[in-house]
């Protein structure tokens, strides 16, 4: 028994082993933990990524929202700039007086109604009264009054 | 790495490094793959360590992750294929007469070995053995019994209880 005991007490682990199976260990663990950090980096990554794609997608709402306003906005605008570019005309006696912003007269300077349009003026309600100049040949020139501001149309040649 | 970490490692190596190799040895015979085993059993004891209420405790549950391990290498089908023990014996230790000693030791049937080194050398009873081994304790008794017969014969008059 004791020579058994003897045997087995003599049956050591040398030195050697144990400082390699704890470098072992310690290396084990290291890449183990730097795996868990590669892991949790990636985690990171995909959840900055799922952020930044719901901000986006908000702010894309947002600016969504914002252009329809805006463009809502330019209609206006356009509208409004239709009524007075050149396009806007009045026909007249068969003839096609189109709209000259350029020029600009006082209302007291408007003769008399010659006719009413029927709205080939953008913008303009029904019926709108068109006036005369005072010197100056209907043929040549006729205004209306919009928003209290008298529009000029010069006849086509 | 912590150093507290490092300090629990050294200290589980210190503490069972000699037991752990011992139980390997009495599985494998062979010095070379003990001391594979032998790391492989500390990494795992080092990741899978769970909270132990006592030493005994922590003990009984490093020999029976040595024994797993030991019994799943010798499960390796390869291992068998590739490996013959007797030619693989290396002394373990330097002196001449431990070494004829565990040779004979060696030529025990698996089950004999570990309950000898368990029982003899460790000094657990064969209960408690029973539950490390988590066989029934009759069947512990029997093994003891048999392999105490069997060195007795082999080792004659060195072998006395």
């Amino acid at each position: 028994m004791n020579k058994i005991y003897n045997t087995f007490s003599n049956i050591t682990a040398s030195d050697e082993l144990k400082e390699k199976t704890y470098q072992r260990i310690i290396k084990n663990n290291k890449s183990k933990s730097s795996k868990k950090i590669n892991l949790f980096h990636l985690s990171l990554a995909m959840t900055s990524i799922i952020i930044c794609v719901f901000i986006y997608s908000i702010s894309d709402n947002k600016n969504n929202n914002l252009n329809t306003t805006s463009e809502t906005e330019i209609d206006l605008f356009n509208t409004q700039d239709n009524s007075n570019n050149e396009n806007d005309f009045i026909i007249y006696n068969d003839k096609k007086y189109i709209y000259n912003d350029s020029i600009v007269i006082e209302e007291s300077m408007l003769d008399k109604i010659i006719s009413y349009t029927d709205n080939e003026v953008k913008s303009l309600p029904y019926s709108t009264p068109i006036y005369s100049i005072k010197n100056i040949d209907k043929t040549l020139r006729i205004a209306i009054i919009n928003d209290n501001k008298v529009l000029v149309f010069v006849g086509e040649n | 790495m912590l150093k507290c970490q490092s300090d629990y490692i050294k200290e589980t190596i210190d503490n069972y490094s000699n037991m752990v190799y011992r139980i390997c040895l009495m599985y494998l015979k062979n010095q070379l793959d003990s001391e594979d085993a032998y790391q492989e059993i500390f990494i795992k004891i080092i990741e899978k360590s769970p909270v132990f209420t006592n030493e005994n405790h922590r003990k009984a549950w490093i020999i029976t992750v040595t024994t797993n391990h030991c019994k799943n290498i010798l499960k390796k089908k390869t291992y068998y294929q590739t490996i013959n023990f007797d030619e693989n014996i290396i002394a373990p230790t330097n002196n001449k007469e431990d070494n004829d000693i565990l040779s004979i030791i060696f030529t025990l049937p698996l089950n004999y070995r570990n309950v000898i080194y368990l029982y003899y050398y460790e000094g657990y009873s064969t209960k408690e053995i029973s539950k490390i081994l988590n066989r029934r304790e009759a069947t512990i008794r029997t093994w003891l019994k048999r392999a105490r017969e069997s060195l007795k014969i082999m080792l004659g008059g060195i072998f006395d209880e």
